[in-house]
């Protein structure tokens, strides 16, 4: 099978991993609404267990990633199965009570596909290397989740069979074609998708990038979370589903728009033969921008639900969160594929989606909350100071980070020769 | 090596798909079984509702028992100034229609009470004194000397909703003094009046852990029921395992006595002013029909002697969620959907009249119904059967997977079925299902969702009870679980084993390139 539909396998494997992760957590709130503190123990040790163990698998023996890929793929496949069997089904966002061993596999069930997403998502960014077009291929992969739990919602009646159902049959689909497509040499040796050299080569090296990407992750994921939190809150879940599919398929227009901003910034960012100092100029650039528009975007859409009455629940407010979600994933990985550090380059991907696959679950469990109007006024009358803690750090970061910037774009504008150099 | 592969993937579909298949036809068994007893509870009077003051329309429901409150502030409008029109009237309406009362004894009392100025706190020695007064001229009245007429008590209402020294709430002092002022009431009580009947404060919720401090600080001694009052917002599937915990901690501390449901169900408040507020309107009043049933079977078949149905009528406020859980309309509801705008009873009051009729000292079988257990989709249906006192059969099933319809079949020896379903669960108005006469009874066919649906089944007099064998064919859900899933997976692994089988992944330190 030729290199073009290795490329074709990974975004579809990237896309129908994360459907599948976002199809696994949409009823995370069922479960943990009535959950012991020993239930809650199970399920955060599990969930962080599995997929650090994959990261860590990651850094050791990446030649052995399909067959790590395939061994995640039976504990999903394996987990979900308890789960559909055994489980009561959420329909109409119920509490349930289940033992410590049924929370695990659960928790199993979660911590595999993010996993798998994990994964798809390394080797997005190593295609991302290799294909000047990946900001489309981004998007394409980013579109396909939204589309599928859109449909998934639109099938079900409120409860998760059909989510699961669906998750369950598109992993091994997808991990079939990606298999089907990987490339193997005349030795059959295992196809590298990065090499360890060219990993360092391309890295940009900048002391305060550590610092910068976790405040950026730090944000993000209480953006996302906010959002799909805030969508679902106090709604009556009975009548909320039936509306959150427009959610999911307005994602894909929030990440249009991220891949447009990718496009014009990070692509070339990625590919540009550069000197390192201007390479980290400009990511910080790209970065700041991303910054700025998730979080603007947040604000204004979290606001629309605060202050507009009636607005809460409606179909507006379902696309307009949406949007900012999709945006909001898309812009993320737009900022960090460039950036990953000079050895750990498959590791890092996975550490940082793993992140943002914790805040996606807990914000599917905030939106299970029973709360009255009252109870909804009261937690939401937080919301103002977390924007005020977004808005600061915000400031405070392009305040920080543009001053250098600006001396060190005049001493490249005085001594044109350094970017040679 | 890929045609060895191939024919291994081929006949393990074979050996999945062929014993399914073969399985499933072999399911059809429709000789009747006599019924087996183990485990059957006997069920009786266990249909109440809350704030009732309509004694026809709670007649014609089947209620027989109205639990309220008989506020001490109500009743002693000041210092020993006693006022018993309002509970007077209560109990010669109930009387008429052979109902009885559950008063709750509750709430502060500021026109008497010293110790506190503010909510619901009784605490100090004089607050109790009175207290103590109170509880005893209430069951001096409509106990001792009204022939024993109200023999069961409830003491308060939800104590463990409320702010420490908050204006409002239902107690508002702490939990310790709630605690001691239930073990006082019921010390008092049950010396005075050994055979009433005292049953906890219905809790709000099922708190194990309220549960259990109410038991260590004491304030179940002399209590002869539990109450609490298990709200699940719109889906009650999970009643059981509640019940299950409020068992759990009753066995902890070796409570035998009978535990009550005294507040539970589901409002169906709307936004008038909202655009397309009809159709949300008739959503939640539909969906409200399909809770009762499951609140009634999941309790009676967990033992619960009484539920309390919270509560029997509407009120005007259509947005106040506290004013529209009622099992009939408002009066004067000008909003009442196009299908029920002739109609008094809601659609949840259709399926709580069928079912106080008919389950009523009715016996309860857990093993009434045999289901076809291999199939996935079986033990998510649920299903309850109920023997009437004159012998006829009450099924009331629904599919515990929400989202999936499973078609059942079954059949009785027979005179007659009625079938009572969503959406309106008003007589004569299911549709999904199929009655056929054959030389065995009668061959029930019927589509099974979320809505639990009920079979009144007429059997012939002085026919042997006998099990229903429900049949469920096979769906796509045990498709997808038995064949498509498994075959996706097994692709997978074949495909894996196609592409890597000789890969020798740590062989070579060199990388290839695409």
């Amino acid at each position: 099978m030729k290199s073009g539909w290795f490329s074709a396998s990974i975004v579809v494997n990237f896309g129908l991993s994360a459907a599948a992760f976002m199809l696994v957590a949409f009823h995370i709130g069922g479960v943990v609404r009535d959950i012991t503190t020993s239930g809650t123990l199970s399920l955060l040790l599990v969930f962080f267990i599995v997929p650090m163990f994959v990261v860590f698998l990651g850094i050791l023996v990446e030649k052995w990633k399909p067959l790590l890929m395939i061994c995640i793929m039976a504990a999903f496949e394996g987990s979900s199965y308890y789960v559909l069997v055994v489980f009561p089904n959420a329909a109409g966002n119920v509490g349930y009570r289940y033992d410590i061993m049924s929370i695990g596999i659960y928790a199993l069930m979660l911590g595999s596909a993010l996993s798998l997403f994990m994964v798809a998502t390394a080797d997005m960014a190593a295609l991302a290397r290799k294909n000047p077009s990946w900001p489309a291929f981004l998007g394409t992969g980013l579109t396909i989740p939204g589309i599928i739990v859109a449909a998934a919602i639109s099938w079900s009646t409120g409860g998760w069979f059909h989510h699961l159902l669906l998750a369950m049959g598109i992993v091994p689909v997808s991990l079939s074609f990606y298999f089907k497509a990987y490339p193997l040499d005349q030795q059959r040796n295992v196809f590298m998708l990065e090499e360890p050299g060219e990993v360092s080569k391309r890295a940009i090296r900048d002391l305060l990038k550590g610092g910068k990407l976790a405040l950026f992750t730090v944000i993000t994921c209480a953006n996302v979370l906010l959002m799909i939190g805030v969508n679902g809150l106090g709604q009556n879940m009975a009548f909320y589903v039936n509306m959150n599919w427009m959610f999911y398929v307005s994602t894909s227009i929030g990440v249009g728009i991220g891949v447009v901003v990718g496009w014009l910034r990070a692509r070339a960012l990625m590919q540009m033969p550069a000197s390192n100092e201007q390479k980290s100029r400009d990511a910080t650039i790209s970065w700041l921008g991303a910054l700025i528009l998730q979080v603007m975007a947040c604000i204004v859409a979290l606001s629309l639900e605060l202050i507009v009455p009636g607005y809460r629940g409606s179909a507006g407010a379902q696309m307009v969160d949406g949007i900012t979600v999709g945006s909001i994933l898309a812009l993320y990985l737009v900022v960090i594929f460039p950036q990953h550090p000079p050895r750990a380059f498959r590791p890092f991907y996975m550490f940082m989606v793993y992140f943002i696959g914790f805040a996606m679950a807990v914000g599917n469990g905030v939106k299970a909350i029973v709360t009255t109007e009252s109870d909804f006024r009261e937690l939401i009358g937080y919301l103002p100071y977390v924007f005020a803690i977004e808005f600061a750090i915000m400031t405070w970061l392009v305040l920080y980070l543009l001053v250098p910037l600006r001396s060190s774009t005049s001493a490249v504008k005085k001594n044109p020769q350094k970017l040679d150099s | 090596m890929r045609r060895s592969l191939s024919i291994l993937f081929a006949s393990l579909c074979l050996q999945i798909i062929l014993p399914i298949l073969g399985s499933t036809t072999a399911t059809i068994a429709t000789t009747a079984t006599p019924l087996d007893s183990t485990g059957a509870i006997h069920v009786k009077d266990p249909f109440s509702a809350c704030h009732a003051d309509s004694y026809d329309i709670m007649a014609n429901l089947g209620v027989k028992v109205n639990r309220k409150d008989i506020t001490w502030s109500d009743t002693e409008r000041g210092d020993d100034n006693w006022y018993w029109d309002t509970w007077d009237a209560r109990i010669a309406g109930l009387k008429a229609k052979n109902m009885t009362a559950l008063p709750i004894l509750d709430y502060g009392n500021l026109a008497v009470q010293t110790g506190t100025t503010r909510g619901n706190r009784i605490y100090t020695e004089h607050d109790i004194q009175e207290w103590i007064e109170y509880v005893n001229m209430c069951i001096e009245r409509y106990y001792e000397h009204d022939s024993h007429y109200t023999k069961y008590w409830e003491l308060w209402n939800e104590p463990n909703l409320g702010d420490f020294n908050a204006d409002s709430g239902f107690w508002t002092g702490t939990d310790a003094e709630y605690f001691a002022l239930q073990k006082r009431t019921a010390a008092n009580i049950s010396a005075r009046w050994p055979d009433v009947q005292l049953v906890s404060a219905g809790i709000s919720g099922y708190d194990p852990v309220y549960l259990d401090a109410m038991f260590a600080a004491g304030a179940m001694e002399n209590v002869d029921i539990l109450a609490f009052h298990p709200y699940s917002g719109s889906n009650y599937d999970n009643l059981d395992a509640k019940i299950n915990d409020v068992k759990g901690v009753c066995q902890k501390w070796n409570f035998t006595g009978p535990i009550w449901i005294t507040e539970v169900g589901w409002p169906t408040e709307f936004r008038p002013t909202e655009e397309g507020f009809e159709a949300v309107y008739q959503a939640r009043l539909e969906l409200q029909a399909t809770i009762v049933p499951k609140i009634y079977c999941l309790a009676l078949a967990n033992g619960i002697e009484h539920v309390t149905y919270y509560c029997l009528g509407d009120s005007s406020n259509f947005t106040y969620s506290e004013e529209n859980f009622g099992l009939v309309f408002w009066g004067s509801n000008p909003y009442k959907p196009v299908p029920y705008e002739n109609d008094t009873l809601k659609p949840s009051g259709f399926t709580y009249k069928v079912l106080a009729h008919h389950l009523n000292w009715s016996t309860y079988y857990p093993r009434g119904v045999q289901t076809a257990a291999f199939l996935p989709s079986a033990p998510r249906l649920k299903s309850f059967y109920f023997l009437e006192a004159n012998g006829n059969i009450v099924l009331v099933c629904w599919n515990a997977n929400g989202d999936i319809t499973t078609p059942v079949r079954f059949t009785m020896p027979a005179t007659g079925v009625q079938v009572f379903s969503g959406p309106s669960y008003k007589p004569g108005t299911a549709t999904n299902y199929h009655l056929e006469n054959g030389t065995s009874g009668i061959t029930v066919s019927a589509m099974i969702d979320n809505s639990p649906v009920i079979f009144l089944i007429d059997m012939p007099d002085g026919a042997s009870p006998v099990t229903i064998l429900l049949e469920s064919d096979f769906t796509f859900y045990d498709l997808s679980l038995l064949v498509i899933i498994p075959g996706l997976i097994a692709l997978c692994v074949v495909v894996f084993l196609m592409k890597f089988a000789r890969v020798k992944p740590m062989g070579s330190r060199k990388a290839v390139r695409s």
